[in-house]
C-alpha cells in the first residue's frame, strides 16, 4: 500500500476535553477511520484546557480509542506570568513585535518531544494541526509545513492577525476550512489567499430530539428560545439574558429562555425567564433543540457552531447574531435562519418565529436540507480526502 | 410598546428563491428586510416612546458593563484610602464578651508601646503604600472618565443607527415606488 497516514495533532484530548475545536478534530479523524483512511492522534500528557498547561496529567505512551492509535507526548514547563503579560499586550490592540508572539508560542502549551516526532517520523503522515491559536499548533506545524495542514477554527479577532499565525497559514501545505467565511478572515489575516479548500464541518445527522421527553424532564410547558453552549460573556450569553429579561418585562407570557451549558456566568435563581438545565447528554440536547421556537446563538466567535447544524436537524430555526459573519452565512446558504443587530431585531425576530409557525417550519426544514446536503459526514469525509489529494499531492492511506 | 403577534402576522408571508437544490429556500434577506423596515415603521410613526429608548438603550449597554469584578470599584478605593497606613489608627476589637474590654484595652497600649519601633520599621511601607493610593486614585477616575465618554459615544451609536435603519427604510420604499417589479404597486 502506498499513501500518508493522517495524524490529527491536538493540544488536549480525552473524555475531559469539551472545547468544540478539539472535539470536532476528533470526530473528524474518528470518520475518516470509518471511512478506511488511516489515521492518528497526537497530543500532549496536559489534562485539558481548564488545568495546567504544564503538568503531565495523562502517562506520556501509545494507547487506542475506537480502533484510533493516540500518541501522548510530555508537556514543556512554561512561564505562565509571560504567556498572561504577552496575551494583554496582543488583545490590547497595541502594535505586536517578533519578542510578544514569540512569548505568545513559546510560553503556550508546547511538547518539545512531540516536536521531535514530527521531525523524525514527517516522511510517514501528513499532519493536521487543529485549532490555530496554541502552542502546539504554532510551533508544531512549524516543524515540518511541508508534511502540515490545519484545520484552523479562525475567527476574526486579535490573534488571527498575528505574524506568527500568519506564517503558519501560509506555511502548510493548505488548511481545511468550515466555511467560506473563515476563509475569507484567514485571505484577510494574510493580505492574500493562503492555499486551502473549505471542506465544512461534520455532525452525526442521524440524531433526533424529542420535545415531549424534553418537557417531561424539565417541567417547561411554555414556548422558550434556546441557548447551547458555554455559559460565558465571551460567547455573549450575557447578551441574549438581558434580551430575555427585557421582553419578559415588556409583555406577559413572553417565551423562556432555556439554556443548557456550565460556565462563569451567574444565572439569577430568582427570575423565571431563566430556566438553566445544567450540561445534557447528545440526546438531551437534542430533545432541547426538538421542542423550541428557535435556537438562538448569540456569539460573534463561531468558525463553525455545531449546535446551529443540531437545531437545524431537528427543523428549528436559529437565531444569530448580525456580528458574526459565519453563522450570518449559515443563514443566508441554507434560509434556515435570521439574525439580530440588536434588541429591537431580536424581539422582532422571535415576534415573527412566534406568531408564524409557517415559516417557522419552513426555515426548520431548510435548515435542516442544509445540514444534511453539507454537514454529513460522508459528504465532508469525502471533501476532506479530495482536499488532501489535491494540497498535499498524495492520497490518503485506505486500511 | 407594542409588539403584538397579530401585527407582526400581518406583513409576513414566507418570501422564497431558488436554492443550489431542487428545493426552493426561504428568502432570509428579504425577511430580514421587511423585519427592519417594520422596525423603522414604527420608529417613524413614534410608537416607541422616550422611556422605552431609554430602556432598550439600557439593554443594548448594561451587558457590555463589567459585573465580574465583585465590589464596586469605589467601595474597594475608599477601603484602600481608610487603610493604607500601616501606622495608622486601628479599630481594635474583640468577640469575647465582659472580658473583651480589657483585651481591647490592653491591645491598644501595645500598639502605642510598638508605634515608635513600627515607625522605623515601616516607613518604606507607608510609603510605598501611599504612592500606590495616589496612583490607584488617579488611575480610577481616569477610567471614569474614558468609561463616561464610552457611555456617551454608545448611546450617539446607538441613536444613529436608530436613524440610518429609519432613513435605510424610507429609500427602500421610495426605491420601491421608482423600481416596479411587482413588489409593490406605482401609486396612480
Amino acid at each position: 500500500m502506498t499513501g500518508v497516514t493522517l495524524a490529527f495533532v491536538v493540544p488536549w484530548f480525552g473524555d475531559e476535553v469539551r472545547g468544540g475545536a478539539e472535539l470536532q478534530g476528533w470526530e473528524t479523524a474518528r470518520e475518516l477511520s470509518r471511512r478506511g483512511c488511516r489515521v492518528e492522534i497526537l497530543t500532549t500528557c496536559s489534562r485539558s484546557f481548564l488545568h495546567r498547561w504544564d503538568e503531565n496529567h495523562h502517562a506520556p505512551g501509545v494507547t487506542e480509542r475506537e480502533g484510533i492509535t493516540v500518541r501522548r507526548f510530555a508537556v514543556d514547563a512554561r512561564d505562565e506570568g509571560r504567556f498572561a503579560a504577552a496575551i494583554q499586550v496582543l488583545l490590547s490592540g497595541a502594535p505586536t513585535n517578533a519578542q510578544l508572539e514569540d512569548a505568545f508560542v513559546r510560553e503556550s502549551i508546547n511538547s518539545g518531544a512531540l516536536y521531535r516526532f514530527i521531525a523524525e517520523y514527517a516522511e510517514r503522515y501528513f499532519f493536521v494541526f487543529t485549532p490555530y491559536l496554541y502552542g502546539t499548533t504554532l510551533a508544531g506545524a512549524a516543524v515540518r509545513p511541508d508534511r502540515s495542514l490545519l484545520i484552523p477554527c479562525l475567527h476574526d479577532e486579535g490573534y488571527a492577525y498575528l505574524g506568527v499565525t500568519r506564517r503558519v497559514l501560509l506555511g502548510v501545505r493548505g488548511s481545511l476550512f468550515f466555511t467560506p467565511e473563515e476563509a475569507a478572515v484567514a485571505r484577510q489575516a494574510c493580505g492574500k489567499t493562503p492555499p486551502g479548500r473549505v471542506t465544512g464541518g461534520g455532525i452525526d445527522t442521524h440524531l433526533r430530539g424529542d420535545a415531549g421527553r424534553f418537557r417531561e424532564k424539565s417541567g417547561v410547558r411554555e414556548p422558550y428560545v434556546l441557548y447551547v453552549g458555554r455559559l460565558d460573556r465571551g460567547k455573549n450569553t450575557h447578551l441574549l439574558m438581558a434580551y430575555a429579561r427585557e421582553r419578559a418585562r415588556l409583555r406577559a407570557g413572553a417565551e423562556r429562555l432555556v439554556l443548557l451549558g456550565s460556565g462563569p456566568l451567574a444565572i439569577p435563581p430568582d427570575e423565571p425567564v431563566f430556566l438553566p438545565t445544567g450540561v445534557p447528554d447528545e440526546q438531551g440536547k437534542m430533545d432541547a433543540c426538538a421542542g423550541a421556537l428557535a435556537l438562538c446563538q448569540p456569539s460573534v466567535n463561531e468558525s463553525f457552531s455545531r449546535v446551529i447544524m443540531e437545531s437545524w436537524l431537528n427543523e428549528v430555526p436559529v437565531l444569530v447574531h448580525a456580528g458574526c459573519a459565519v453563522t450570518v452565512g449559515h443563514c443566508r446558504r441554507s434560509g434556515g435562519g435570521l439574525w439580530f443587530r440588536d434588541f429591537l431585531e431580536y424581539s422582532a425576530s422571535v415576534d415573527l418565529l412566534a406568531g408564524d409557525p409557517e415559516l417557522r417550519r419552513a426555515l426548520g426544514e431548510a435548515g435542516r436540507r442544509y445540514v444534511l446536503a453539507e454537514c454529513s459526514w460522508d459528504a465532508v469525509c469525502e471533501r476532506i480526502v479530495r482536499a488532501v489529494a489535491e494540497l498535499s499531492g498524495e492520497r490518503l492511506l485506505t486500511t | 410598546m407594542a409588539t403584538g403577534r397579530g401585527e407582526v402576522q400581518a406583513i409576513m408571508s414566507v418570501p422564497f428563491k431558488d436554492g443550489a437544490g431542487s428545493a426552493p429556500v426561504p428568502d432570509v434577506d428579504a425577511i430580514m428586510q421587511r423585519v427592519r423596515a417594520g422596525i423603522a415603521g414604527k420608529l417613524r410613526r413614534g410608537e416607541y416612546g422616550r422611556a422605552d429608548l431609554a430602556a432598550l438603550r439600557r439593554v443594548e449597554h448594561e451587558p457590555r458593563e463589567r459585573t465580574d469584578f465583585g465590589p464596586a470599584p469605589s467601595d474597594d478605593l475608599a477601603r484602600v484610602h481608610s487603610s493604607w497606613d500601616p501606622l495608622g489608627p486601628y479599630p481594635f476589637s474583640s468577640h469575647r464578651g465582659g472580658i473583651g474590654a480589657l483585651i481591647v484595652a490592653a491591645k491598644r497600649v501595645l500598639h502605642r508601646l510598638a508605634r515608635p519601633v513600627a515607625a522605623v520599621t515601616l516607613a518604606r511601607q507607608a510609603e510605598f503604600n501611599g504612592a500606590v493610593v495616589r496612583l490607584l486614585t488617579g488611575a480610577c477616575r481616569g477610567v471614569q472618565s474614558l468609561e463616561a465618554d464610552n457611555e456617551t459615544m454608545a448611546r450617539r451609536l446607538h441613536d444613529l443607527e436608530c436613524r440610518n435603519r429609519e432613513l435605510q427604510a424610507e429609500i427602500d420604499g421610495l426605491r420601491s415606488r421608482i423600481e416596479p417589479d411587482g413588489r409593490a404597486a406605482v401609486p396612480e
